[in-house]
């Protein structure tokens, strides 16, 4: 894969301040309008960094704020209260603009691969205008099909002939065309096969990783995020309770929060234990 | 003696010229009072062999083999009499808990529906029945609920009233189809206990279709392995999860994050 060589170098070429986080939020804050007046902070003061190379674990229960906090980050939802910066440059909400050049670092990978893909475009034309983002990345149509264990003849086909794991697979094709500086995985595995999701993920963080992007996965299955995350960020009620690297959260939880998440997760050993207190 | 016996199960689709195969000589028992969980990816048919016994396979399939229900033949049965047994000794519960409800109606309604079909109940005793079901499913303020509708209660909450709508009509057997797939975990402990509750306490024969060891790892007593339709592995929970004798099922064992089989 000749991408590999390039893309880190592209990384690090315009980076203002090399010690700087390639990604930052700085006490951030969303608020959704409840019906009949009142609002809803979704996500609460929240202060994140996300440094090169770098796979951020996001975890928390639904509900807590996760999804929100990725549409921030890519632009997608306005803060009402604090700032995120992307390698130098403040990301704003995007509204109906196009999205500014220096910010299409910034990629994501949805939950549902059937509604990311367009159903009327072939794979071969949706991967072509990711890759006419980034024409220097090094990507063909072919080495990205290739990357994501789909056969060559994958390009000529629509989105409905493929599974869901394959058409996941094809979202991811699509992100990294673009030559992401950070990925994004909104819960990129959720609608996956169990025996899949690993398999997934690990791809996800092997593909991020080798051409020299960062990525935050989130997820509510802690497993997975052990599997691949360098930190974990966990999340509760719009709020990052705890950040530490995955070891420490796995085996030295701090808060409480964390605690119970860890506490509730079915253990594979035969025992015919049901988790939890509860 | 089993409460459902299972034996050389076939089931195939005719989509026009095309027969797919979806099960092929599939046996395993349901017993009272244990749960038997039944573990495949995907499309391996887990899902059918639940709908086969409820009677409720794909338009066009062709069903062959038996199911013993207590005596009772059910494959072959016809629809009418099938009708009879579904929902009163036969009952399910499906995955997603929100899909599982009429929006517009209300929980009580929905609950007592089948009840108010098969036994002829009046409306006010039905009502009464339903709020003390889900006293026993545990679903909170009981007497309220069954006045509101599906989309004021959470995903948790709406299992806890799928499986009191289930339970209601004293069943003898309850499939439950990847209960807790669309629940967080901290939740699913919850649902999970609920169902080895209700399993011990009613004597049910319960068969539990996921695809998380996890999940039968904690509540399973038998745990049975398909792949593309056929059983590959029938065993006791510990010993189908420690030391797994086919190939495939320790591909999934070891498949799962951060699992390790001992060797």
């Amino acid at each position: 894969m000749t991408s590999i060589d390039q893309a880190p170098a592209a990384a690090t070429a315009h980076s203002p301040a090399a010690g700087a986080p390639l990604l930052e939020l700085d006490s951030v804050a969303c608020e959704y309008k409840l019906d009949g007046g009142g609002r809803f902070r979704a996500v609460n003061g929240v202060s994140l960094q996300l440094g090169r190379s770098e796979v951020l674990g996001l975890v928390g229960e639904s509900g807590c704020g996760k999804s929100t906090l990725a549409k921030l980050i890519c632009g997608l939802e306005k803060p009402a209260d604090g700032t995120v910066t992307f390698d130098g440059h403040p990301v704003r909400a995007l509204g109906l603009k196009k999205r500014a050049k220096e910010l299409l670092g910034i990629q994501m990978v949805f939950q549902n691969p059937y509604a990311s893909l367009n159903p009327r475009r072939r794979i071969r034309d949706q991967l072509d205008d990711a890759l006419a983002l980034n024409p220097d990345g090094g990507w063909t149509v072919e080495s990205l099909l290739d990357a994501v264990d789909l056969p060559a003849d994958s390009a000529q086909r629509y989105s409905h002939s493929f599974s869901g794991g394959q058409r996941q697979r094809i979202a991811i094709a699509r992100a990294l065309a673009a030559g992401p500086k950070v990925l994004v995985g909104d819960e990129p595995i959720a609608s996956l096969d169990a025996f899949l999701q690993a398999r997934i993920a690990r791809m996800m963080r092997d593909l991020a990783i080798d051409s020299g992007a960062s990525m935050i996965f989130i997820s509510h299955d802690l497993s997975v995020v052990r599997d691949i995350a360098d930190r974990v960020a966990v999340m509760e009620a719009g709020r990052i309770v705890e950040v530490a690297p995955t070891d420490q959260i796995w085996n030295d939880p701090q808060h409480p929060y964390t605690k119970k998440l860890l506490a509730a997760i079915p253990q594979v050993d035969g025992k015919g234990i049901i988790p939890g207190s509860d | 003696m089993s409460m459902i016996s299972i034996r050389d199960l076939n089931l195939s689709v005719t989509a026009g010229k095309k027969t797919t195969h979806i099960l092929k000589d599939v046996s395993f028992d349901l017993e009272a009072g244990r749960i038997t969980g039944v573990a495949g990816a995907s499309g391996s048919g887990k899902t059918q062999t639940g709908l086969a016994v409820m009677g409720l396979s794909p338009a066009g399939a062709e069903l062959s083999g038996s199911i013993d229900f207590d005596g009772v033949e059910l494959v072959g049965m016809p629809a009418k009499q099938h009708n009879r047994l579904r929902g009163v000794q036969l009952s399910m519960v499906f995955q997603d808990p929100a899909s599982a409800f009429h929006p517009m109606l209300t929980v009580g309604d929905q609950i007592t529906d089948h009840l108010r079909h098969h036994q002829k109940v009046s409306k006010k005793d039905a009502l009464a029945k339903a709020v003390e079901i889900l006293g026993r499913t545990r679903v909170p303020h009981p007497k309220e609920a069954v006045k509101k509708y599906p989309h004021q209660f959470s995903g948790g909450q709406l299992q806890r009233i799928a499986f009191a709508s289930a339970i209601i009509c004293d069943p003898k057997v309850l499939i439950a189809d990847e209960p807790t797939t669309a629940l967080d975990v901290t939740v699913q402990a919850g649902i999970l206990r609920l169902l080895r509750e209700l399993c011990d306490d009613l004597d049910l024969a319960v068969l539990l279709v996921t695809h998380d060891f996890g999940v039968l790892s904690s509540v399973a007593d038998t745990i049975v392995v398909m792949k593309n339709g056929v059983v590959v592995e029938t065993g006791e929970r510990e010993a189908v999860i420690t030391a797994p004798q086919h190939e495939y099922t320790r591909s999934l064992i070891e498949s799962l994050p951060g699992a390790e089989v001992s060797p």
